[in-house]
């Protein structure tokens, strides 16, 4: 990778010696979410999809082992689709939009947001008036903080085009039932960005679940 | 990944630095000074042992073409840079373009009655500030006395990452295979 900012890198973005992106998305290229169900019930998710074509401007990839993946697809409109999948078959596909960004003033600060009693991994987040549930670690009922999981990300971009580089997630995530869709969930996903030894943030951002028949890509 | 972060280049203002290795004030932490130097001379001059102005100059040397931020055209390293500062270069990656190292990082570890130091290389960018790795390349360490040089020695113990605290204290990312809620 010739842009690349050094020579050597300790973990250089895996594609496209990694798993092949599925449903035919591609960097660079187009899609488009379906809001209808969004338009039909406003107010019922705490978020808007993006609206119209979206291009592909940066593919991230996680290796969570096992033969699983998480692909993520960023949009033009700050928001991001995920691919999760199992030797290339897809378990799950999510749309996310991001919500907010905390900018922890120092190293010290951000390490606290991962650590014990941090608001990341607490059985429950109160955001925008609304109330989201831990998923991973212990049942929120247990009323323990659970440590968020990390993983690395590589993210590449179209040739030519911003610079490729790789991050140290650690995550969690939440859910709520949206009252007025039974049975459908929002979630709320909460990320310490580790970037590097002074450049790091932490990101809430909000999404729901989608199908393949709710994007048209190009 | 927030969509808006790019990976900005990694600047290092050089100026003197006090910086502790350990975050915690109350420990007996060693103390690291850095100072840069356009030569070794400058660097005696300053009062360090020749003898490790010399290994930090040699060092940085050694990690002059890893330590350097690559272009894929002269006119991007030109840009950052300047004219004349700007050589071409290949290796088993391809070819491209970096600057000319232009002086070198001191660093020296107090730590109780040692000292140990490390170096990096240093490059002057066109608007006067210094340029220099972060990273496998921020600091390559040696022991004042040793005979040999020790590699692999991080000058602020931190790495590439704010976070060094190992893997085995957070959740596994199994929990994100088919954990995503519904």
């Amino acid at each position: 990778m010739f842009d690349s900012l050094f020579g050597k890198r300790p973990a250089p973005p895996a594609p496209p010696s990694g798993p092949a992106l599925p449903l035919g998305f591609r960097l660079g290229g187009a899609v488009a979410i379906d809001d209808v169900v969004f338009k039909a019930h406003p107010g019922a998710y705490a978020f808007d999809p993006p609206a119209g074509n979206q291009i592909i401007e940066a593919l991230g990839l996680l290796d969570l082992g096992g033969g699983s993946h998480l692909f993520r697809l960023y949009l033009t409109d700050d928001a991001w689709i995920q691919i999760s999948t199992t030797s290339g078959a897809i378990d799950d596909l999510k749309l996310f939009v991001f919500a907010d960004t905390r900018n922890p003033a120092t190293k010290d600060d951000f390490v606290r947001w991962t650590q014990t009693g941090s608001e990341l991994g607490s059985p429950q987040i109160t955001f925008g008036n609304k109330t989201y549930l831990r998923v991973w670690g212990d049942p929120p009922a247990s009323g323990t903080w659970s440590p968020p999981i990390a993983v690395d990300e590589s993210v590449t971009h179209p040739a030519g085009g911003e610079e490729d580089f790789d991050l140290t997630h650690y995550s969690m995530l939440y859910q709520r039932e949206v009252p007025e869709l039974p049975g459908r969930m929002e979630y709320l996903f909460v990320t310490a960005e580790d970037y590097g030894p002074d450049h790091f943030d932490v990101v809430y951002s909000l999404g729901s679940d989608i199908t393949t028949a709710d994007l048209s890509i190009t | 990944m927030k969509r808006s972060t790019t990976a900005s280049l990694l600047l290092m203002s050089v100026v003197p630095m006090l910086l502790t290795a350990c975050d915690d004030p109350s420990s007996t932490a060693p103390q690291i000074t850095s100072q840069s130097y356009p030569t070794v001379a400058a660097c005696t001059t300053a009062g360090n042992p020749q003898a490790e102005c010399q290994k930090a100059f040699a060092q940085a040397q050694a990690n002059a073409t890893a330590g350097a931020p690559h272009y894929k055209t002269r006119d991007d390293c030109i840009k950052e840079f300047g004219p004349d500062m700007c050589q071409p270069h290949s290796d088993a990656g391809g070819s491209f373009f970096m600057p000319m190292m232009t002086g070198f990082m001191l660093s020296r570890m107090l730590d109780g009655g040692s000292s140990n130091y490390s170096s990096a290389p240093l490059y002057r960018q066109r608007n006067g500030q210094d340029y220099g790795p972060r990273g496998a390349y921020a600091g390559s360490g040696f022991s004042s006395g040793s005979s040999g040089w020790t590699t692999g020695h991080s000058s602020d113990g931190a790495g590439s990452r704010a976070i060094t605290a190992s893997r085995g204290g957070f959740g596994s990312a199994s929990a994100a295979r088919g954990g995503w809620g519904g």
